[in-house]
C-alpha cells in the first residue's frame, strides 16, 4: 500500500482527478446518449477543461476531497450505467473514425511532450480508463522533411514517449503496443508547415475492444 | 516453343502469390515474387580467339595504353550490330528445322524470326551504346561518321585506316543472329591505330534477352578496353508506393531503370532494402505481421524468411562477407545497432545509450560500421568498429545528417550521406577520409536522400523529390550525369547491388 500511495501522489493523481471530472460531468448529464452522435458525448468539452487545469498545475494534488482509498475504489465501470459507449456494438473502424482518442503533434525533430500534449494524453488516458477492455497501438509518425532512416527511429521515440506517459497515467502496459511508421504514411499529403505539423504525430489506434 | 520472358513470368508468379494469399485469407508468408525464371537470362561466353595477343595483353592489362594519346580522350566507335544469317554460324548449329520455303512462323508478339532478329539487334545496339556511354570514360564517336568508314571497308573487310580517319581509337563491332531458341552475338574489339583485334567473343543468350546480352558485352568491353568495372549488369532495389494505397513494396530494376519488377507483394509496408554481396538476396523491413520485422528474400529461390521478428527492427545492412545483417532494434527500449547472423544463430548489440542509433552501413572490408546517432542532440554520422568500439564522429557540419553509405571503391575512401544545412532540404554530400574534406554533390534541387554507391564506387543512386514525388536518380560520383530512373508512384531508399552471383 505504501508503494501505491507514492504512485498515487505522483502519478495517479491526474487520472484520478480526470476520472472524477468525468464522473461529475456524467452525473450532470445523466440523460442517456441519444445515439445519433455518441462521439460528441456531452462530457467531452468539460473533460478537456478539467484536463488542462491539473496539467498546468506544478504540484498536482488530490483536490477531490476523497481519500486515497476512495479514489482507488472508484471502479473503472463507474459510468457504464449511463453514457458509456456500447463499444461492443461498434466495429473497431467505427470507434477509430469516431475519434475518441486524439493525436498529439510533436515539434520538429523532437519526441518531447509539451504541456498541451500531456493534457491531450490525459484525456486519452481518462477515456481508456473508462474502457479497460480497449487495447491500442501507439503509432509514431514524422513529417517528410526528415530522412527516411532516422525518421523510423524518431517515430519510435515519439510512440514510446506517448506510451510511457499513458502508462504513468495508469494505462496498463499490456494494453499498449508501439509502432513507428517514420514518414511512410503521412496523414496530410501537403508540402507545407500545416501539413508537416499534422504529420509529426503520435496516433492512437484502437486495435481491440 | 520459346521460353517465357521474365516479366511475364514474374507477373504470373506475383499474381499466383496474391491469389494464394487472397484465397487463404492471409498475406503470403513469403510474398516473394519468384525470379526462378532468371536462369533464362544467363549469358554464355566463348572466346573467338581474336588474336594471339589477346590473352597475353589482357593479363598484362596494359594493351590499352597503346591506343591512348596522352591528354586526349579515348574515342570509341560502336556501330550497330549487323544481322548475320544463321548459316554463318561458326558453331554449325542450324536455325531450327524450318524450311526456308515455308512461311516463317510468328512468335508470341507476332514477329517473324527476321523481324525478331532485327528488333533484338536494335535493342542490343542501343543498350550497348548507352552502357558504354554511362561509364563516362570514353568519348562516343557519333554514328553518322561511321558510314564513311564502313563505305571504305566493303564486304565486311575491316579497313583500320578508314576508322582511324574518322578519329576512332577503339572500334567495337558485332553481329547478331537467332539460332533456334538462342540469340547469338559475336563481338570484336579493335585497337584501331595498332590495327589489332584485341578481343573477340561469342555471347549466347535466350531469345528475348537482348538487353541482358548487351549488358554483358558492355561490361566485358569496359573491362578489356580500360580495366574498368562496369555496372551494366547491376541492379537497384528500392521501395515503391506504386502498387496501392497505404502500402509499399520492394522492387528492383536494372541500373538503367529498365525492368522494374516486384520482389514483395504482400500489400503491407516494405521498406529499406539491402543487397547481399552476391546480389542474389535482399534484406528488408516488412510490417506484414504488424510490427516492422527483418526479412530476407532469396530472389532466385523464390523464398523468403523472417530473420528477426520480435520488437521493432529497422534499416538492415548486409555485411560484405555475407554473414551478418547490421540493423536497428528497440528490443532494449532504445534504438540501438545490432548484428544478426544471417543463419539466425547469433545476435549482438553494438551500441548502448539513450540516443537514437540507426542506419548502419558497412565499410568495404567489413571491419567498420558507419551509422547515424543523435547522441549530441542532432542526427550526425559516426563510425565504430564492428564490435562497437572505437567510436568516431564523421560529420560536423549540418543540423541533420543521415543515411551513410560507404564507398566500395578501392581508390577512394569515402562516405556519402544526406546532409541538411540550416533548414534547407537535404543534399547528398561525400566525406573523403583521406583529405578530410566534404564535397556536395547535389545543390538544393528538392530534397535528396538515401545515397547508395554503385559496386564500382563511381556512381551514386539516391532519392529526390525535385520532380514532385520522391524518385530514384543516379549520378556520377562527381555529381554529373544525372539520370531519373523511376516515375511511377513514390520511390525511395534505392540500394545498388552487385550483379547476381558475382561478389566483389
Amino acid at each position: 500500500m505504501k508503494l501505491d500511495s507514492r504512485l498515487l501522489s505522483t502519478r495517479l493523481a491526474l487520472p484520478a482527478v480526470l476520472l472524477l471530472a468525468g464522473f461529475a460531468c456524467s452525473s450532470v448529464n445523466r440523460t442517456p446518449a441519444t445515439g445519433s452522435d455518441p462521439t460528441a458525448g456531452p462530457m467531452a468539452p468539460e473533460a478537456s477543461e478539467a484536463a488542462s487545469e491539473p496539467a498546468s498545475d506544478p504540484e498536482p494534488s488530490n483536490s477531490s476531497g476523497l481519500t486515497e482509498d476512495e479514489i482507488l475504489a472508484i471502479p473503472p465501470e463507474v459510468g457504464s450505467e449511463t453514457d458509456l459507449l456500447d463499444i461492443g456494438a461498434k466495429s473497431l473502424e467505427e470507434l477509430n473514425t469516431e475519434g475518441h482518442l486524439k493525436d498529439v503533434q510533436f515539434e520538429y525533430d523532437s519526441a518531447q511532450l509539451s504541456a498541451a500534449m500531456r493534457a491531450t494524453l490525459e484525456e486519452n488516458a481518462a477515456w481508456l480508463s473508462r474502457y479497460p477492455s480497449v487495447s491500442i497501438l501507439v503509432e509514431g509518425h514524422c513529417d517528410e522533411r526528415g530522412t527516411v532512416e532516422y525518421n523510423l527511429a524518431l517515430g519510435e521515440e515519439r510512440a514510446r514517449a506517448v506510451r510511457d506517459y499513458l502508462r504513468d497515467l495508469g494505462v496498463g502496459s499490456g494494453r499498449m503496443r508501439i509502432i513507428s511508421y517514420g514518414k511512410e504514411f503521412p496523414l496530410d499529403p501537403g508540402h507545407n508547415e500545416a501539413a508537416w505539423r499534422r504529420n509529426r504525430r503520435a496516433h492512437l489506434e484502437i486495435v481491440a475492444k | 516453343m520459346k521460353p517465357p520472358r521474365l516479366p511475364r513470368l514474374a507477373l504470373g508468379l506475383l499474381g499466383a502469390a496474391l491469389a494464394t494469399g487472397v484465397a487463404a485469407g492471409f498475406v503470403p508468408v513469403t510474398g516473394i515474387a519468384g525470379f526462378a525464371g532468371s536462369a533464362s537470362r544467363a549469358v554464355e561466353v566463348t572466346s573467338l580467339g581474336a588474336s594471339a595477343a589477346e590473352n597475353a595483353r589482357q593479363d598484362a592489362g596494359d594493351w590499352y595504353l597503346d591506343i591512348t594519346r596522352p591528354g586526349a580522350p579515348v574515342r570509341m566507335a560502336i556501330p550497330d550490330f549487323r544481322l548475320a544469317p544463321p548459316e554463318a554460324a561458326e558453331s554449325g548449329i542450324r536455325a531450327g528445322e524450318t524450311d526456308t520455303a515455308s512461311p516463317e512462323p510468328l512468335d508470341d508478339a507476332g514477329f517473324t524470326p527476321a523481324e525478331e532478329a532485327a528488333e533484338s539487334a536494335s535493342v542490343a545496339s542501343a543498350v550497348l551504346w548507352s552502357d558504354i556511354e554511362y561509364a563516362g570514360v570514353y568519348r562516343m564517336l557519333p554514328k553518322r561518321f561511321y558510314r564513311i568508314a564502313e563505305a571504305g571497308s566493303p564486304d565486311g573487310v575491316l579497313d583500320y585506316y578508314q576508322w582511324e580517319s574518322i578519329g576512332a581509337d577503339i572500334l567495337v563491332s558485332g553481329t547478331l543472329r537467332i539460332e533456334g531458341e538462342m540469340l547469338v552475338a559475336e563481338v570484336r574489339m579493335h585497337a584501331v591505330r595498332a590495327q589489332e583485334n584485341v578481343f573477340g567473343r561469342r555471347y549466347t543468350a535466350a531469345r528475348g534477352a537482348a538487353r541482358t546480352l548487351a549488358h554483358r558485352i558492355a561490361d566485358d568491353i569496359l573491362q578489356h578496353a580500360g580495366n574498368y568495372q562496369g555496372v551494366a549488369r547491376t541492379r537497384i532495389a528500392f521501395s515503391t508506393s506504386r502498387s496501392g494505397p497505404r502500402s509499399k513494396e520492394i522492387y528492383l530494376m536494372d541500373y538503367d531503370g529498365y525492368g522494374q519488377r516486384p520482389v514483395t507483394a504482400n500489400g503491407s509496408l516494405n521498406i529499406t532494402p539491402s543487397w547481399s554481396p552476391d546480389g542474389r538476396a535482399l534484406s528488408y523491413i516488412s510490417y506484414r505481421e504488424g510490427a516492422p520485422a527483418l526479412y530476407l528474400a532469396f530472389l532466385y529461390q523464390g523464398r523468403g524468411e523472417k530473420l528477426v521478428g520480435d520488437f521493432q527492427s529497422f534499416t538492415p545492412a548486409w555485411s560484405p562477407d555475407g554473414r551478418w545483417i547490421a540493423f536497428t532494434s528497440n528490443r532494449d527500449g532504445q534504438s540501438e545497432i545490432y548484428l544478426a547472423a544471417v543463419d539466425g544463430a547469433e545476435l549482438r548489440r553494438l551500441t548502448d545509450n539513450r540516443a537514437i542509433d540507426v542506419a548502419p552501413a558497412w565499410s568495404p572490408n567489413g571491419r567498420t560500421i558507419a551509422f547515424t546517432s543523435d547522441r549530441t542532440g542532432a542526427p550526425q554520422i559516426y563510425t565504430m568498429d564492428r564490435d562497437g568500439l572505437n567510436l568516431r564522429r564523421v560529420s560536423f557540419e549540418g543540423s541533420w545528417n543521415d543515411s551513410p553509405a560507404w564507398s566500395p571503391s578501392r581508390q577512394h575512401s569515402e562516405i556519402a550521406y544526406a546532409s541538411r544545412i540550416e533548414r534547407r532540404p537535404f543534399d547528398i554530400v561525400v566525406h573523403d577520409f583521406e583529405t578530410r574534406q566534404t564535397r556536395q554533390l547535389t545543390t538544393g534541387r528538392g530534397s535528396n536522400e538515401s545515397p547508395s554507391w554503385a559496386p564500382n564506387g563511381l556512381h551514386i543512386a539516391f532519392a529526390s523529390n525535385r520532380a514532385g514525388d520522391d524518385q530514384v536518380f543516379t549520378m556520377h560520383r562527381d555529381g554529373s550525369n544525372l539520370k531519373q530512373l523511376t516515375r511511377e508512384g513514390s520511390n525511395t531508399t534505392p540500394r545498388w547491388g552487385n550483379p547476381p552471383g558475382n561478389p566483389r
